[in-house]
């Protein structure tokens, strides 16, 4: 699974890397294109589906649920919009004797993104982005709180968005990386200590 | 306006019940299981509790594997709270206990102990028996006292392969980070006479501990053969 998310990361990288060869063949076209995309793009709410990726917790002790997550640009420098938004991501836990006895672990994150526009024509456009925001890791059992950690993450992230008059469909991925406070015996800090996880995301903007 | 105040105490009441988890604190236990002729365990389960006197709670559990090693990892605690490992309680899946073997609990695991381990205590090996090997004789220990110096027993500890068995991790110990006290504890809780029959294997050594009000750490040492033993302490 986890490969296949690096596929279509790696595709979707590629595009939008070419598309920026051919927009600085097209200068004239692309800053036109920008001009279009602005004022259009103020708020995007999208579906999540997680998925944990290398040696941690997350990975190796829990199965990936959904999650949500929405956006408002607040503010366009160039050809980069500021984007300002959160995400809940939902995993159930499947190994208890790593994770301890919660039935499931939910993450929230706060983040400021930085998404550069790169239309490909005028119905699709390729946004690679990158976003740094707060992360918090909360275990449930039954509603009751087993535990919470706190921390930083960083996300680079790409989307393919089909336009459409007065609403954008994307898609894309979210390679996310997270720094966690973390007291624990020192062969295991990293396991608890440093999460990973790609993410496919599907959803609106208007 | 009284009603109201009592809810919302009530209601404060209500959620400061429980134990006060810090999820950024990870500790693990780790060890292996083995039969009393040394031959490893496998699905023996092993729990973390986690009783801060008025709430009991499992923080984590998990199994042993095949070559009868576990490792079981949960969070840490915001407030002083005792640990008890317990070996075979219970499954934890289907709530009883699915095969023969004997119990085992060891306690006064306190958070200063976690730390001093740098949150991983290994308990290296423990041994089971089955109950139902016909390997099982009486152990009657008495604690009497003779003498008007001491007040009474603190705890008996028996170290050896018993069944429904609780021992500390540490005898010695005296926790100062115990909740509600726990020299105060003791104090409330003293045995003046100790009298008590223990199911344990046949053909081994048993140590007898016993922490009297003095905190003086005393021990004797009880072979078991064939047949049931009773033995008879005085201070």
């Amino acid at each position: 699974m986890a490969k296949n998310y690096l596929i279509i990361f790696i595709t979707l990288i590629t595009i939008a890397c070419y598309s920026q060869d051919e927009k600085t063949l097209e200068k004239k076209e692309k800053t036109e294109s920008a001009e279009k995309i602005k004022p259009k793009e103020y708020f995007r709410l999208y579906y999540i589906h997680p998925n944990g990726i290398g040696d941690n917790v997350i990975a190796k002790a829990n199965e990936p649920g959904g999650g949500i997550g929405v956006g408002i640009t607040f503010g366009i420098i160039g050809q980069v919009h500021i984007i300002g938004g959160g995400e809940l991501t939902t995993f159930s836990i499947t190994d208890k004797s790593l994770a301890g006895n919660a039935n499931d672990t939910n993450i929230q994150q706060l983040y400021l993104l930085g998404l550069y526009k790169f239309s490909v024509n005028k119905m699709f456009e390729v946004n690679p982005g990158l976003s740094i925001g707060t992360i918090r890791v909360n275990q449930k059992r039954n509603s009751k709180s087993i535990g919470r950690q706190n921390g930083f993450c960083i996300t680079p992230t790409v989307t393919a968005d089909l336009r459409l008059t007065n609403i954008s469909f994307f898609i894309g991925l979210n390679y996310n990386i997270a720094f966690l406070r973390t007291n624990t015996h020192p062969e295991y800090k990293d396991f608890f200590g440093k999460i990973q996880m790609i993410s496919l995301i599907a959803g609106i903007k208007f | 306006m009284n009603k109201t105040i009592l809810l919302l105490i009530f209601a404060f009441s209500l959620c400061s019940c429980g134990i006060d988890y810090d999820g950024k604190t990870k500790i693990i236990f780790e060890g292996n299981i083995t039969d009393y002729n040394g031959s490893p365990l496998p699905n023996i389960t092993v729990g973390a509790k986690y009783y801060n006197g008025n709430i009991t709670d499992i923080a984590g559990f998990g199994e042993t594997d095949s070559n009868g090693n576990f490792r079981i990892i949960f969070p840490g605690t915001n407030e002083n709270v005792d640990i008890n490992i317990l070996i075979n309680h219970l499954d934890y899946m289907n709530n009883y206990n699915k095969n023969s073997y004997s119990t085992l609990s060891i306690g006064n695991i306190t958070q200063s102990v976690i730390r001093a381990h740098d949150y991983k205590i290994n308990f290296s090996t423990i041994q089971l028996y089955d109950l139902n090997d016909d390997n099982s004789v009486n152990l009657r220990v008495n604690i009497n006292k003779t003498s008007s110096y001491y007040d009474g027993i603190i705890k008996v500890n028996i170290i050896g392969i018993a069944d429904d068995n609780y021992i500390d991790y540490d005898f010695d110990n005296i926790p100062s980070d115990s909740p509600s006290n726990y020299n105060a504890q003791y104090d409330a809780n003293l045995y003046y006479e100790y009298s008590r029959t223990y199911l344990v294997a046949k053909n081994q050594t048993i140590k007898i501990k016993y922490m009297l009000s003095d905190y003086s750490v005393h021990e004797t040492e009880v072979y078991i053969g064939e047949e049931s033993v009773e033995r008879t302490i005085t201070y």
